[in-house]
């Protein structure tokens, strides 16, 4: 939002806090229904769950072959979801890149949410979550497993600090003006915004705190998704034996994150009435950054391809002939053509930068990952370079059943939930990094 | 009237199978395959039985098959098997029943499967003479040979060559044992075959080779086998990968450098996380 030069600051940051603390009063009915339905949808995944503990990883279509199904291409979409973070809150915010500051917090529950969902998906795929423990006690340090249970539980934590430090102000803010609101959630802001009165040394060591998270966040948020990436390159399978699966889901995941910040604006923007601050003119900037990164993840899925292609080599030249014009060719050509070159092209224009547009290409490219993941992960474990001798041919095919889509739908409404949750308790939008003249001059602190 | 009289022993004998039929529908026809073995410790009886269905024999699990020496006869019961899942069943012979199996210059062996609720009897035979498989290991200029003669001793005790007995000469390994020598080799007039033994095989650490020399499921003589060690392989250290600290080894043998990148990168992460923590706590003191 732009500071009108007729209002002094005071009334500025007025309407600044009226304007985004109002979600926050009044809950719409919309919301509501909406906040059932992912119930219902989660509710249906809990009862499909059920019959999995119940009957064991049989009610899955996984099998011997294709060990690693729907639900590890889900974890892999979620690790690359929550990538958003560390694009929005360190690497746009470490180069000073103003225009993206509406969207910090945004991103920031996002990534929490996802990263939240892919560690509850990875205990959904064990057969039996009862010994998930045994990874900690019994774990090999040397296997990339074990690396990405340590990398991910520090990465939820520092996803959470980093919401939450940036918040401190806003918590205060809500304190002491939402007078109205339920006796948890006036709770919540009093020990929350740890006795925050905006002091100088209070903002000289907010500001420390941020610039360290938002530095530290980001090995964390390549080693992440570099090591989940080593979770396929360590293992000797068609598609996975590469040394350029690191950089390429790295690559992939920060497209995943813009294109998933970009709907997630639009949503909010239009259900909260934020048009004057998520502007057309970041949507603009997000259109752009999200042309950069397609070309970089399009640059790595050249490397990834053309080589094995090129060379045709037994069961990885299989592998190829099944993706490009076999029976994942459909898909594949989706991937790339809908949820790849079509972004590029269309976001290149200036008339493609604009919110619905941008919505519409967003949700491409988004679905477009997802699909990607499952390319991923399914067609390399269908051609195993040290096959089953007579193996049923039912082991080459894999068709997730009814208890994997209803258990993938629920993650799904239990990620949407959570952000909906969080957008429900605190301001989407930081407050006091918004206002004008309200921290303190250099010099004073 | 011809005609007439024809008709009707068709349709009788075809009555009287379908009667029978009608009676015994669920019962299905068995095969048995009966193979003796022996050598320098045990005599075996082994036996596979298939039974009919989907208009195809097919391995048979859990058949009890009465194994018996001469005849069919209660008191020549050498024991019971019951087959596993390949359908297969192998009888051991006590100390007493080899030592009587030995003395015997031609026995025979019988298989049987009683009728029960689901399956037709059956029965298999197996004759068998006695053989003597006897080795000579020896190194003539450098080169290590393997000998084996093939013969059966007369009723005057003395040894008669046998020709054309197919022999394969093995050495142990796991899984299977490796053929040396060609797949067959046969006897000879002399009743002799023989094969020069490699001298590039890997043995145990000091270079032993456990060497087998069998007749193979010979039509008079079944299966008979006889090995022994020798000192003739090359002396092989094989060292316990999983033993050494390596990435694939137990997380017992983790590479030192390994957990101390770990480690620090860990305790720095987490330092940093405890360190933003009570930054936050220093907040909260401030504004008291």
């Amino acid at each position: 939002m732009v500071k009108n030069e007729h209002i002094t600051d005071e009334q500025f940051n007025q309407k600044v806090e009226k304007d985004l603390l109002s979600h926050l009063v009044s809950q719409k009915r919309k919301g509501n229904i909406f906040v059932i339905i992912l119930v219902v949808i989660l509710l249906i995944g809990v009862f499909a769950y059920y019959r999995q503990i119940r009957y064991g990883l049989i009610v899955t279509s996984m099998r011997d072959y294709t060990s690693w199904g729907v639900y590890i291409s889900n974890f892999v979409f979620f690790v690359a979801i929550s990538l958003v973070g560390s694009l929005i809150s360190s690497m746009l915010k470490l180069s000073k890149a103003t225009w993206s500051i509406p969207l910090t917090r945004i991103s920031e529950i996002i990534a929490i949410a996802a990263i939240f969902c892919a560690s509850i998906i990875i205990i959904v795929d064990m057969g039996r979550p009862d010994r998930f423990l045994n990874v900690l006690i019994h774990g090999r340090i040397q296997s990339p497993i074990l690396w990405d249970v340590m990398i991910i539980s520090t990465y939820l934590v520092i996803s959470m600090l980093l919401l939450y430090i940036s918040l401190i102000p806003d918590l205060a803010l809500c304190r002491d003006k939402l007078t109205h609101v339920s006796g948890f959630r006036k709770w919540f802001y009093r020990v929350f915004s740890v006795n925050w009165k905006g002091s100088p040394e209070q903002y000289k060591i907010l500001h420390s705190i941020i610039t360290i998270l938002s530095i530290v966040v980001l090995p964390i948020a390549f080693s992440i998704h570099t090591v989940t990436s080593w979770l396929f390159s360590t293992t000797w399978r068609p598609g996975w034996d590469s040394t350029n699966l690191g950089p390429y889901f790295v690559s992939g995941a920060l497209m995943a994150g813009a294109a998933v910040i970009v709907v997630a604006m639009y949503f909010i923007r239009n259900a909260y009435n934020l048009k004057e601050y998520l502007t057309d003119k970041i949507f603009d900037k997000m259109g752009k950054l999200l042309v950069l990164l397609s070309l970089v993840y399009l640059y790595f899925n050249i490397n990834e391809y053309l080589g094995p292609a090129f060379k045709m080599v037994g069961v990885e030249g299989e592998h190829i002939i099944e993706l490009f014009v076999g029976k994942y060719a459909g898909m594949y050509w989706a991937v790339q053509i809908l949820g790849l070159i079509m972004p590029i092209i269309v976001l290149s224009f200036a008339w493609g930068r604009k919110p619905f547009i941008m919505l519409i290409i967003s949700m491409l490219a988004l679905l477009g990952a997802w699909v990607k993941r499952f390319l991923i992960v399914i067609p390399s474990l269908q051609h195993p370079y040290l096959p089953i001798q007579n193996v049923d041919e039912s082991y080459r095919h894999y068709v997730p059943s009814w208890e994997e889509w209803a258990i993938t739908f629920a993650s799904f409404a239990g990620c949407l939930l959570i952000i909906t949750f969080l957008l429900r308790i605190l301001p989407v939008i930081p407050i006091w990094e918004m206002k004008k003249g309200v921290e303190p001059k250099p010099q004073e602190v | 009237m011809k005609t007439i009289l024809t008709l009707f022993i068709a349709i009788m004998l075809s009555g009287v199978t379908g009667l029978a039929n009608f009676q015994n529908p669920s019962k299905v026809p068995v095969r048995i395959y009966l193979e003796h073995f022996k050598n320098l410790n045990k005599h075996q009886l082994s036996v596979r039985v298939l039974t009919k269905k989907d208009k195809r024999y097919k391995p048979t699990a859990g058949v009890t098959v009465a194994l018996y020496a001469t005849e069919i006869a209660a008191t020549n019961l050498l024991g019971t098997v019951t087959t596993t899942t390949d359908g297969t069943g192998i009888y051991t012979f006590s100390k007493e029943q080899r030592e009587l199996a030995e003395s015997i210059k031609t026995a025979t062996y019988y298989a049987v499967v009683n009728e029960n609720d689901t399956l037709k009897a059956k029965e298999a035979k197996v004759t068998i003479k006695k053989v003597n498989l006897n080795v000579q290991y020896f190194i003539k200029d450098s080169v290590k040979y393997i000998q084996a003669y093939v013969s059966e001793t007369d009723s005057a005790g003395n040894k008669i060559p046998q020709k054309k007995v197919k022999i394969k000469f093995l050495v142990e390994r796991p899984l299977s044992p490796l053929p040396i020598g060609g797949d067959y080799n046969a006897t000879d007039k002399d009743g002799k075959a023989s094969v020069e033994f490699p001298d590039d095989l890997p043995g145990g650490a000091e270079g032993y080779v456990k060497l087998l020399v069998r007749i193979v499921e010979n039509d008079d003589y079944g299966t008979v086998e006889t090995s022994e060690v020798k000192k003739w392989g090359v002396p092989t250290h094989y060292s316990d990968m999983t033993a050494q600290r390596s990435l694939w080894a137990s997380s017992a043998n983790v590479p030192i450098p390994l957990l101390i990148a770990i480690l620090s990168l860990v305790v720095v992460v987490w330092g940093m996380i405890f360190y933003m923590i009570y930054k936050v706590l220093l907040i909260r003191k401030i504004g008291m």
